[in-house]
């Protein structure tokens, strides 16, 4: 039975400069690509609402600028993350090396209270260009190393595979929200009466 | 208050009657009306043998319209309900004398008028908020249309007059014939040449149109505060004045005490921009050398309103320290060769690299490549650099990797594009880019240090700042988890690019470039911002993500005239603030002796001017102004006693 709770899932897109989480997130929210985004500074979030099992959720999806001296500031952003998404080039061979840290630091900043059951989906994208650097098999061979992290194959520019990977994100989101706060969920909604259903005594009692 | 009208004989005449008046705010006990529309009127006693002293001569009622509503909100049963349900009919005199028999008048709002002490009304809203001696709210009131609040404080003009506090401007204090100082501000009124009957907001225009002479006149006298400027002839007259005036109101003078209250800002006074520099104006500077004669009146006129685009490209490699500003023609000359000279050979480097050395270079390539994206992604939007295989996209990857030679401990950081592609755009000349943008980064290097102490401090500086002059603001950033004013990040590390046309980065720019009025003023910019933004950004409990997310949104909204016009008003006030603080003054780079106080008091040193009041009785104003700071931004410089 769906709830009419609202929940709100919180993402972060982590990666490399240039990487294109920009460019990802903008293709899930408002379908679209263009050339012309601007490198991000400091961080910004678009929000979407999707169907999960019937559920209604609300992904806010955070997006920060990719260079490392920058993630000092990350704290203020990854508290309360119920998701982490990890993006490499699969053209730049770096933007994979630098996955690790990447990880590290999001574990440390965010301090998730589980760091070992956090949820994280990396994505490999610019797939749509020659040549590539980086294989499947061996970006899949991290993800085992790291107890079994999904992994999507993205283009931004094409549009591939973004949305499945998104809906990958939101449910493995979901999922650890679920986990911490259902805790406190058994109260069932307050019972709150509408201005309509208040008792309606007498329209003419203005006697002017 | 409830039955300030008992005499059922009294007459009373309509002054003032307007409809779907909105009660925002008054009385506890009225509690359940906020939020409802009524009728506000403005009744005046109309005096015969038979009536009673008692009778006020004049107040306000609101009167719910849908009455409905409120019998409802009745019926629920709260307590403090019964109170108002036995309040007793009344009978007045409308216009025509005609006695009209009221209906139960549960959840009439009266107010009398001469417990009106002080009212709160800004242009730009139709929020009007009355308040009594004590600083407590009698009633926050929305009229449907500027029109009718206008014609409100049209109509009590008639028998009151607003004085605006030299603190906050939108903050009036009442004066009634029975006031002291009424006389003096008749006075004052006649001496400022202003009609009485002229429209309110014309009356403030006028003040606020000549800062200088009018109002510090105005304001100083009449409302006998008195500014404690060493070294301004005039406000020692108007202590004078002041002294005066008291010795003539004698024993009334009891009742109405000037106070110092401690952390008040100074009035915000406006300094209109100017036009920008013309061509004729830098000429006329130069001398036959073509040396500039006056170099602080260059500055000047540049800060005040920054430059004519038609000699931007000449000044603009005098404020970014590509010439000297006082060099020669000839100089000027040799410089030009000079540094296309450098300039080469520093490109020079890098063009003959190698493949195979750059592959042995990774430090290099990855930055060379970080480099590539970026200047891919900036400004593109812009006819100047949009389309494939642009030229000028391929100038900024030159520039940009020349300084990368030219400064390889700092290496490449985001952000540097942005600040090269306006110099690029106006100058088109790599090499005069390229110096320049060495100039500007001289200013900002420390934005993209790696350990990013240098924005962290800025954002602190942010706080500090508005601290200082908006403490209720920065109160909601300390209680909504925004007091790390990360949202402000792109704002400083930027300069505010990104938040404004191409154009509009320019004359902020060259305004902040002069490195006038103070230190840091770019900060005070974003202080601008934020209070003018305030109320959207303490609306709706707004937390960090909205905030910044608004912030954000601001991008190609901002008036930034404006915003350098208000940061040129705050900064004053700052310098001039009797309680500035070290903090403070070393962020804006404030030197002691330019603090405007007779001498630096400690921060905790709260007393009142000299000659004013007792000790006990300030601990009692201490509380009551507590009090009214935290319900509103006011303050509030005067006090009535009853
Ligand atoms: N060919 C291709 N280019 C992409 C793709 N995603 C992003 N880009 C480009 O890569 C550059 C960086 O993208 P951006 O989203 O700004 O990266 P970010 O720094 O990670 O946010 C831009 O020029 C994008 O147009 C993709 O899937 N395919
Ligand atoms: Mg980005």
């Amino acid at each position: 039975m769906a709830s009419n709770k609202k929940v709100l899932l919180k993402v972060i897109i982590l990666g490399d400069s240039s990487v294109g989480k920009t460019s990802l997130m903008n293709q899930y929210v408002n379908r679209k690509f263009s050339n012309q985004y601007k490198a991000t500074i400091g961080a910004d979030f678009l929000t979407k609402e999707v169907t999960i099992d019937d559920r209604t959720v609300t992904m806010q999806i955070w997006d920060t600028a990719g260079q490392e001296r920058f993630q000092s500031l990350g704290v203020a952003f990854y508290r309360g993350a119920d998701c982490c998404v990890l993006v490499f080039d699969v053209t730049a061979p770096n933007t994979f090396k630098s996955l690790d840290s990447w990880r590290d630091e999001f574990l440390i900043q965010a301090a998730p209270r589980e760091p070992d059951n956090f949820p994280f989906v990396l994505l490999g994208n610019k797939v749509d260009l020659e040549p590539r650097a980086i294989s499947a098999k061996r970006a899949q061979q991290w993800c085992q190393s790291k107890n079994s992290i999904p992994y999507f194959e993205t283009s931004a520019k094409e549009g591939l595979n973004v949305e499945q990977a998104f809906l990958a994100i939101a449910k493995n989101a979901l999922a650890q929200q679920n986990q911490t706060v259902d805790l406190y969920n058994e109260f069932p909604d307050q019972i709150k009466l509408s201005n309509a259903q208040r008792p309606n005594n007498g329209a003419d009692a203005c006697g002017c | 208050m409830d039955d300030i009208v008992g005499d059922k004989n009294a007459k009373f005449k309509e002054l003032y009657n307007q409809d779907g008046v909105f009660l925002r705010q008054a009385g506890e006990m009225y509690t359940p009306m906020f939020g409802c529309t009524g009728s506000l009127y403005l009744w005046e006693h109309i005096s015969d043998a038979e009536s009673k002293p008692e009778v006020p001569s004049r107040f306000l009622e609101w009167r719910p319209q849908d009455f409905v509503e409120l019998k409802t909100a009745l019926d629920e049963g709260s307590e403090e309900w019964t109170l108002i349900e036995s309040v007793k009919k009344r009978c007045r005199t409308s216009s025509g004398n005609m006695v009209k028999d009221f209906l139960n008048s549960i959840g009439n709002l009266n107010v009398c008028f001469s417990n009106i002490k002080s009212l709160r009304c800004s242009k730009h809203d139709v929020l009007t908020t009355f308040y009594d001696g004590s600083c407590e709210l009698l009633a926050s009131f929305v009229f449907p249309t500027s029109e009718s609040r206008e014609h409100f404080l049209g109509t009590i003009q008639a028998f009151v007059r607003l004085q605006p506090t030299r603190r906050d401007k939108s903050l009036f204090i009442v004066y009634d014939a029975a006031s002291p100082g009424f006389k003096d501000l008749e006075k004052s009124f006649a001496a400022l040449d202003l009609k009485t009957d002229s429209s309110f907001w014309s009356l403030l225009k006028n003040i606020k149109s000549n800062p200088y002479e009018k109002s510090m006149e105005a304001f100083a006298k009449v409302t006998g505060y008195v500014y404690n400027s060493v070294d301004d002839e005039e406000h020692y007259m108007a202590q004078d004045d002041l002294q005066r005036s008291i010795s003539e109101i004698g024993d009334d003078a009891s009742a109405y005490a000037v106070y110092d209250i401690p952390n008040c800002l100074p009035m915000r006074v406006d300094y209109p921009r100017c036009n920008p520099l013309t061509r004729e104006q830098w000429r006329a500077q130069l001398n036959g050398e073509g040396q500039l004669e006056d170099v602080e009146s260059i500055k000047t006129l540049i800060f005040r309103g920054g430059i004519s685009p038609d000699i931007r490209r000449v000044v603009w490699k005098f404020l970014l320290g590509y010439y000297p500003w006082d060099s020669t023609e000839k100089e000027r000359h040799a410089l030009d060769i000079s540094k296309m000279e450098s300039y080469y050979k520093i490109k020079m480097q890098w063009t003959t690299f190698s493949k195979e050395q750059e592959d042995n270079f990774s430090d290099f390539s990855q930055r060379k490549s970080l480099i590539e994206k970026d200047v891919n992604r900036t400004d593109r939007v812009l006819d100047f650099y949009a389309g494939e295989n642009n030229y000028n996209i391929f100038s900024l990857n030159n520039i940009l990797l020349t300084y990368l030679l030219y400064n390889f401990d700092l290496g490449y950081v985001q952000g540097m594009s942005y600040l090269l592609s306006p110099i690029y755009m106006l100058l088109r000349c790599e090499v005069e880019a390229f110096w320049c943008f060495v100039g500007f980064m001289k200013q900002v290097m420390s934005n993209f240090d790696y350990d990013q102490n240098a924005m962290k401090e800025q954002l602190k500086s942010m706080y500090l700042l508005v601290n200082f002059i908006d403490p209720q603001l920065s109160k909601y950033f300390e209680d909504h988890e925004c007091a790390n004013m990360y949202f402000c990040f792109r704002w400083l590390l930027v300069w505010y690019k990104r938040e404004l046309q191409q154009d509009e980065v320019a004359r902020l720019w060259e305004v902040l470039w002069t490195g006038y009025p103070c230190k840091n003023f770019h900060l005070l910019i974003g202080v601008a911002i934020l209070e003018h933004e305030r109320d959207a950004l303490m609306g709706d409990n707004n937390g960090f993500t909205e905030i910044l997310k608004f912030i954000n949104e601001l991008t190609g909204k901002l008036d930034i005239n404006l915003m350098i016009n208000h940061a040129e008003g705050i900064y004053h006030q700052i310098k001039d603030a009797d309680h500035l603080t070290d903090a403070v003054r070393n962020i804006l780079g404030i030197p002691v002796a330019e603090a405007s106080g007779l001498q630096s008091k400690p921060e905790d040193d709260r007393s009142p001017r000299k000659g004013v009041s007792e000790p006990d009785e300030i601990e009692f104003e201490k509380s009551i102004y507590s009090n009214f700071l935290s319900s509103s931004t006011g303050r509030l410089v005067f006090l009535f006693r009853p």
